[in-house]
């Protein structure tokens, strides 16, 4: 049935029948009334932009000839406006109807961009809407790598050896443990940039205070990690001065959303929508 | 603009409720930015000297020590081929997904990333650019043009015209002919999409580079380039984007790009993507006017294209069973097509499709005019054409709009041939193209220079670790130093670096090891691609095993033919890492080498077999594709060349 429906939609005659319905219904209203002329004024504004448009196409002025074509046209296009608008015509056209709403909305964008937010405004959103800007922690740590595929099932054996000696000689901890490509040492990296090297597994299994000591051992997707964490930079929401371009952002993206918003409920309030029954398939 | 009185005084009240909680100052500070130090072809690695009073170690190390993971070749809906199908996703939307973000893909369907991106270059095509906005829109400048009104009168009929539409304006690329004049668009595009990537440039932690496309496709024969930029907003908003239409001869828009360094005292790179669907016309020994390559002619297209896009969704690049007959592993993700005749590429054109018999070309030119227009490194392209990058097997959402995610996407015929066969499908698509880049830092500086330098790799789409140095004098305990990288970079060179000044009577020596993804499969083996001169002049290619998975052995030939085995569980789209390994690392010393001959070797590193995209198609929406669809597929990584010459 929606089939049968959606072919019918697209029909071309049925619109040209409709179409064909309504012109004559629109027409029959239109002349039954006693026309008085409208004037149409053709602004000094107006032949100023025509003027303009046809000297960045061409490069040169218009001869009279063309200056009156150019108005003759001007004026033809009004007309016909007028009267397809008294028509409805506007009403079935989707163009139109999509350019419309386009203005609409680019009314409210136009009157928004004009303004700078100021620190105080900007603070504000950053507090309210702290969660969008938190920065991650940051850890510096050390690191020593047990390769399973070498150790096979003596693994765990050898890391408690292992974390034994490094938290007696620490400072040359580049000569224990296995060869990796992994990094020996992370310095201020933050919790994704670790999980990009490491895995997610390791990352999550991360101690968040720092000591001085070895720990571990930690799986990760690759193997054991004796790690030695020397700092921890708390995540958090960060001082303005770090994200301000983020916050500008998101702050400026918030009110045309906002306002956008705002206008169409403002707009939908003299209204009453009626949704009638429809049952698809 | 008449408004009408009610209308005029909500307006006034929403501007005024919005502007009374600001205040009017301008902003004057600015975000500071690490100032970052120009990366330098070789890098030193600064010794402490005697009376050195710092702690750290790692003070004055300056040698990349990160791979950052992007992509120099994606697409948003500003792309008429995006646009014109359906796609409306902005650079915003791709930036925002690329950094961890969340969105609603046009066909209603969510995607988010599995990991973010390091780093990104969004390259929109530069022809129309920015028409698809003016057809969604209808807006009065595309309909004041009949081919416009009648794109736009398409495209409202339904998807089917609409695509239509798209390809009437792909083939007017062909045509090099625009079919009217969008430079208004474009330059309004280009505008919009740099802001965009300006806003998301984030030092230290996402960088963004400005770049386009430019679509060369004479007779529908792919010489499709992307062009990216080292440079700033105010910089690359003083030229527009060079598109085919301007010229179809590369030699031109290497002109554009010389014009562009001289005009802003910025730096731009271009890297030709799909010699795969070129028809023998990319990596040729000639100029594009068919003449023979002279010296110069050389030089400026090694200078200008440091990079080859070697893997992406339409097809992988490396090289094809007919050109590298004794590869097992040549036969990957093909897409051996003909645009033009809408058949299968003639094996006599394949040479010049795809890129390792391109390196071959190089040695070849190389000995006869004395320089290598070919001498490039290999960097993986995404190329979507959906607003996002998507190069996972298990997170795959297409090529176009007509390939995101649903139970049919996958017999949807991409190209036809002339009776009416599909001859590429999007089950052909292959989730590919990441590029890996070592730097020291993720910034515009960081991330450029080692694209420039060629210190950069391809992958299909996972994020393996891959590092190689070759040097004369390294030993077999180099691979397991623990400052493995930094006696790399000491005592030889990187990937996409020359190795020169043979000593007598030595063998080049390879340091290589690799890690797997965290988040992927396993590693089944490194090899090395081996291309060099014979005493002939011809050239030769050669694969050595030089660390293989599972105590498999390595034969006297070079080869371990044992392959790795298979833990793909199809109907479940599963694997396990019981076989392969997490790492691998190699010593190897090249057997054959001879110090008189041209050469170049490259790392290619093969995952362990996992579940094809397609096998997720079929177990989350419940169907069966026919067999000829793949549904395993074994991943892999191409570094960069490191290349010898001898000494004159």
């Amino acid at each position: 049935m929606a089939n049968f429906l959606n072919k019918l939609i697209r029909e071309p005659l049925l619109h040209f029948v409709l179409l064909g319905a309504v012109i004559f219904i629109g027409y029959s209203l239109v002349a039954t009334q006693t026309p008085s002329p409208e004037n149409i004024v053709v602004t000094k504004g107006e032949i100023n932009s025509i003027l303009t448009g046809f000297v960045n196409m061409r490069q040169r002025q218009p001869t009279q000839q063309e200056f009156d074509g150019l108005i003759r046209e001007r004026v033809r296009q009004e007309v016909y406006r007028r009267e397809a608008v008294a028509l409805g015509l506007d009403k079935d056209d989707i163009i139109i109807q999509r350019r419309l709403q386009q203005k609409m909305e680019f009314i409210v964008h136009d009157n928004i961009e004009e303004t700078n937010p100021s620190d105080s405004v900007l603070q504000a959103f950053l507090s309210t809407h702290s969660d969008q800007f938190k920065e991650e922690p940051r850890f510096t740590f050390r690191q020593v790598f047990l390769d399973p595929e070498k150790r096979g099932n003596s693994i765990k054996k050898d890391a408690i050896q292992l974390l034994n000696q490094l938290n007696h000689d620490g400072t040359n901890f580049t000569k224990y443990g296995d060869p990796t490509l992994l990094p020996s040492e992370i310095s201020n990296g933050r919790k994704t940039e670790i999980s990009n090297q490491f895995g997610n597994e390791f990352v999550i299994q991360l101690p968040l205070e720092s000591k001085g000591t070895w720990r571990g051992p930690f799986q990760s997707t690759f193997g054991l990690h004796l790690i030695q964490i020397t700092n921890i930079v708390d995540g958090g929401v960060p001082a303005l001065n770090e994200v301000r371009e983020a916050v500008s952002r998101e702050w400026n993206n918030a009110r045309i959303r906002e306002a956008n918003e705002n206008f169409y409920e403002e707009l939908l309030k003299n209204y009453n929508v009626i949704i009638e029954d429809y049952i698809a398939k | 603009m008449k408004l009408n009185s009610r209308l005029f005084s909500m307006l006034v009240a929403i501007s005024v409720m919005l502007s009374s909680c600001n205040s009017q100052q301008p902003k004057t500070e600015t975000v500071a930015q690490p100032t970052t130090e120009k990366a330098k072809p070789a890098i030193a690695v600064v010794k402490s000297a005697v009376g050195n009073t710092d702690y750290s170690t790692y003070v004055d190390k300056s040698f990349p020590n990160r791979v950052y993971w992007g992509v120099a070749h994606v697409h948003t809906g500003f792309s008429f081929d995006a646009g014109m199908f359906g796609i409306t996703l902005t650079p915003d939307d791709l930036f925002n997904v690329a950094t961890g973000g969340e969105v609603v893909m046009n066909n209603g369907v969510r995607y988010k990333q599995d990991r973010p991106l390091d780093w990104v270059s969004i390259t929109d095509h530069a022809e129309y650019m920015g028409i698809s906005d003016q057809i969604r829109e209808g807006s009065p400048d595309l309909l004041a043009n009949p081919t416009g009104k009648r794109w736009y009168e398409m495209s409202q009929t339904s998807p089917e015209e609409g695509v239509k539409a798209a390809i009437e304006a792909v083939m007017s690329i062909g045509t090099g002919k625009p079919v009217f004049d969008a430079s208004k668009l474009t330059a309004s595009a280009w505008d919009h999409a740099t802001k965009s990537a300006e806003k998301w440039n984030n030092p230290g932690v996402f960088t963004t580079l400005h770049g386009f496309e430019w679509t060369s496709a004479p007779g529908a024969n792919n010489l499709h380039r992307t062009v990216i930029f080292r440079d700033s907003l105010e910089q690359v908003n003083q030229i527009a984007p060079f598109s085919a239409f301007d010229s179809q001869d590369p030699a031109d828009l290497w002109n554009y790009m010389d014009a562009y360094a001289k005009k802003t005292g910025g730096q731009v790179l271009a890297i030709p993507h799909n010699g795969n669907l070129s028809n023998g016309q990319m990596y040729t020994a000639e100029t594009f006017d068919g003449k023979p390559m002279d010296r110069a002619y050389a030089e400026m297209r090694a200078s200008h294209e440091p990079l080859l896009e070697a893997t992406q969704i339409k097809g992988d690049g490396e090289t094809t069973p007919f050109l590298s007959p004794n590869d097992e592993f040549a036969n990957f993700e093909r897409w051996d097509v003909d645009f033009a005749t809408r058949a299968a590429t003639d094996n006599s054109n394949l040479k010049a499709n795809y890129v390792r018999s391109a390196f071959k070309t190089g040695l070849e030119l190389n000995a006869k005019l004395g320089a290598n227009p070919y001498k490039a490194g290999l960097i993986g392209g995404n190329d979507a054409h959906v607003g996002v990058v998507t190069t996972r097997e298990d997170n795959f959402f297409g090529e176009f709009a007509n390939g995101l995610p649903s139970p049919d996407r996958w017999k949807t015929p991409l190209v036809m041939s002339k009776d009416g066969k599909p001859v590429v499908s999007v089950w052909n698509e292959s989730a590919a193209g990441l590029g890996g880049v070592w730097a020291r830092e993720n910034t515009r500086e960081g991330i450029w220079d080692a694209l420039k330098r060629k210190e950069v790799y391809a992958t299909t789409g996972d994020r393996a670790t891959v590092r190689v140095f070759a040097g004369w004098d390294f030993v077999q305990s180099d691979v397991s130093r623990p400052d493995f990288a930094e006696n790399g970079y000491a005592h030889g060179v990187p990937m996409g670096s020359d190795l020169l000044n043979a000593p007598a009577n030595k063998q080049p020596v390879f340091l290589v090891a690799a890690l797997r993804d965290p988040e992927g499969p396993n590693l089944d083996r490194i090899q090395i691609v081996k291309g060099w001169l014979d005493k002939d002049g011809k050239s030769q290619e050669r694969i050595f095993d030089v660390s293989v998975s599972g105590g498999r052995k390595i034969g006297a030939d070079g080869r371990c033919k044992t392959p790795v085995g298979n833990t793909v569980d199809i109907a479940n789209a599963s694997y396990t890492n019981t076989i392969g390994a997490a790492s691998l690392s190699a010593y190897w010393k090249d057997p054959e080498f001879n110090a008189n001959q041209l050469a170049f070797y490259y790392v290619r590193v093969i995952q362990i077999p996992s579940p094809r995209w397609t096998a997720y198609d079929q177990k989350r929406f419940g169907i069966k594709m026919p067999d000829y669809v793949p549904m395993i597929v074994t991943d892999r990584a191409y570094t960069s060349p490191i290349w010898y010459t001898p000494a004159k």
